[in-house]
């Protein structure tokens, strides 16, 4: 389960504690983590950890999510350095604390961004998207330029002991062609998984918002797991094959549901998720989520096994 | 020298080809003609505009291509709001809408392209742009506006549309302005559920919502 900013809340840490702080942040996910009891965690500071060390302007509110400001505003853009640059080495002293107090009982999926998503908020959101009709070249530099720097935080994501998890929002159904998807996002989440696998390790991919019609792309990154939106568990697993799938009991669901009602939504992702399936959210667990609903997942899972 | 319903034409579909250049063109014609510059948006630029909409929700089209559509009309927009004269049923006229993206949340793509539709379709828009904080949707609110319009892509930040409403009822600005909620994560249901006065699924769909909501019948929920 994708446990992040919600873990802070939690434990009485406030989110932007938990995201600067590495010490902060591999307690509350550890806390959460056997508070709740599921099978394994996710170091995750914010979505721009990666542009923020690239040079772009992140908020980070005092107890909110954090957000970007602005993208780099510098003549030459160069990948960052994981050891010092921005809150890298946070995630990655994260990671590797967290690896000590769990004792390799539990992965540690490590968030990485898709280097599209990346692009995008290097670049500007919208510019990029104007730029694969307008100027593809340019809009190559910059995913060329965001897969270099994720090529170095996967490394060093591994060396730290975690699984990179990409999260590639932008790279959505919901905004672009399966067109656009295969020419401008697949072969660099390709390269890096590559690249990944070369050192031995295993990488997830997610993907928000529409991913029905990217499936058999996301497939063909060759990533170990994959993990959907909201949409029907069995047209996903009809999409994946026997690809590992993880997903995918609505977030807003896990915000203004009840109990009962998400532990219904758990029931019927196990029923039409098949075989090589990890029961989660569709998304990031809502920080303001209540724990019962959380509660509700896992609990649907034990029962599953048993039944 | 074009029949004026040909150039209206030629408008939508340079809007729809994602051709700024072309727009500019035949919206210089436009007053060059002396033709009703009101007519050369309504009929032309919104009509190319709901169409590319149209083709979104089709998935005939993606996101960089309703963005290039949008400057293509804006370039157009821009020419012909001058020969839109003040006071004329024209741009702006029929009344004041605040759009706005809560605070916590950047994407802003989607806010800017209903503004596009919602000023095509004839109203004046405050954009209050992304990252808005609380107290700002309020004064917007308390300036006269007739409709505020609040989105959000994130799940994370949803809740805070339903403080919006809350901040609007405390400050007794209600139902003077009507509330319409939108954006990714956003259902009817949740609309309902913080108390808006409606829902868009698109931004078609919001400037359906919007007449509805000024029109005077604007039925709540």
């Amino acid at each position: 389960m994708v446990v992040a900013n919600h873990a802070a809340r939690l434990e009485g840490f406030s989110i932007s504690e938990a995201v600067t702080q590495p010490d902060t942040l591999a307690r509350v996910l550890s806390s959460a983590y056997r508070f709740y009891g599921y099978d394994l965690v996710m170091v995750f500071s914010h979505t721009m950890v990666e542009a923020e060390a690239m040079g772009a302007q992140v908020l980070i509110p005092e107890d909110d999510d954090p957000f970007l400001l602005e993208p780099p505003r510098v003549s030459k853009l160069e990948p960052a350095n994981p050891k010092k640059d921005g809150r890298m080495p946070v995630v990655l002293e994260a990671a590797r604390r967290l690896k000590d107090l769990l004792e390799d009982e539990a992965p540690i999926l490590t968030s990485l961004k898709g280097p599209f998503s990346l692009a995008s908020f290097l670049h500007g959101m919208d510019k990029l998207l104007e730029d694969l009709l307008t100027d593809p070249g340019r809009a190559h530099e910059f995913l060329r330029l965001a897969t270099r720097n994720q090529l170095a935080y996967a490394e060093a994501i591994i060396k730290a002991g975690g699984i990179p998890f990409i999260g590639d929002p932008v790279a959505s159904g919901s905004l672009i062609s399966p067109e656009m998807f295969r020419e401008f996002a697949r072969p660099y989440l390709e390269q890096v998984i590559r690249a990944v696998h070369e050192s031995g390790a295993k990488v997830g991919l997610h993907i928000c918002g529409e991913t029905k019609s990217l499936l058999a792309d996301m497939v063909a990154t060759r990533a170990d797991f994959l993990s959907v939106d909201e949409m029907d568990m069995a047209l996903a697993r009809q999409g994946v094959g026997d690809t590992v799938l993880m997903g995918n009991v609505s977030t807003r669901l896990m915000l203004e549901g009840t109990a009962d009602q998400v532990a219904a939504a758990a029931r019927e992702c196990l029923g039409r998720g098949g075989q090589n399936l990890v029961l989660s959210t569709s998304c990031d667990v809502p920080t303001e989520a209540p724990k019962e609903n959380v509660q509700a997942i896992v609990a649907a899972a034990r029962e599953w096994r048993t039944a | 020298m074009n029949l004026p319903e040909e150039l209206f034409t030629q408008l939508a579909e340079a809007v729809t080809a994602m051709k700024p250049k072309r727009v500019t063109e035949l919206a210089r014609q436009v007053l060059e003609q002396g033709l009703s510059a009101q007519d050369a948006i309504t009929q032309g630029l919104a009509v190319g505009m709901r169409r590319m909409g149209e083709k979104f929700a089709a998935k005939e089209c993606f996101v960089p291509e309703v963005l290039l559509a949008s400057k293509a009309m804006y370039a157009g927009f821009e020419i012909l709001k001058a020969g839109v004269e003040s006071g004329e049923s024209g741009v702006g006229s029929r009344g004041k809408v605040a759009l706005g993206v809560v605070q916590g949340d950047i994407h802003d793509i989607g806010k800017n392209i209903v503004k596009v539709m919602v000023q095509a379709a004839g109203f004046e828009v405050v954009d209050l742009g992304r990252n808005v904080p609380l107290p700002e949707f309020v004064k917007a609110a308390e300036s006269g506006v007739a409709i505020l319009g609040v989105s959000t892509l994130m799940t994370t930040t949803m809740s805070r549309m339903g403080k919006v409403v809350e901040a609007l009822d405390k400050a007794g600005l209600r139902p003077g302005v009507k509330v319409i909620v939108g954006g990714a994560p956003v259902t009817e249901q949740f609309a309902r559920n913080i108390g808006a006065d409606g829902y868009a699924a698109d931004a078609h769909a919001a400037v359906l919502e919007i007449e509805k909501l000024t029109s005077g019948q604007g039925a709540r929920g």
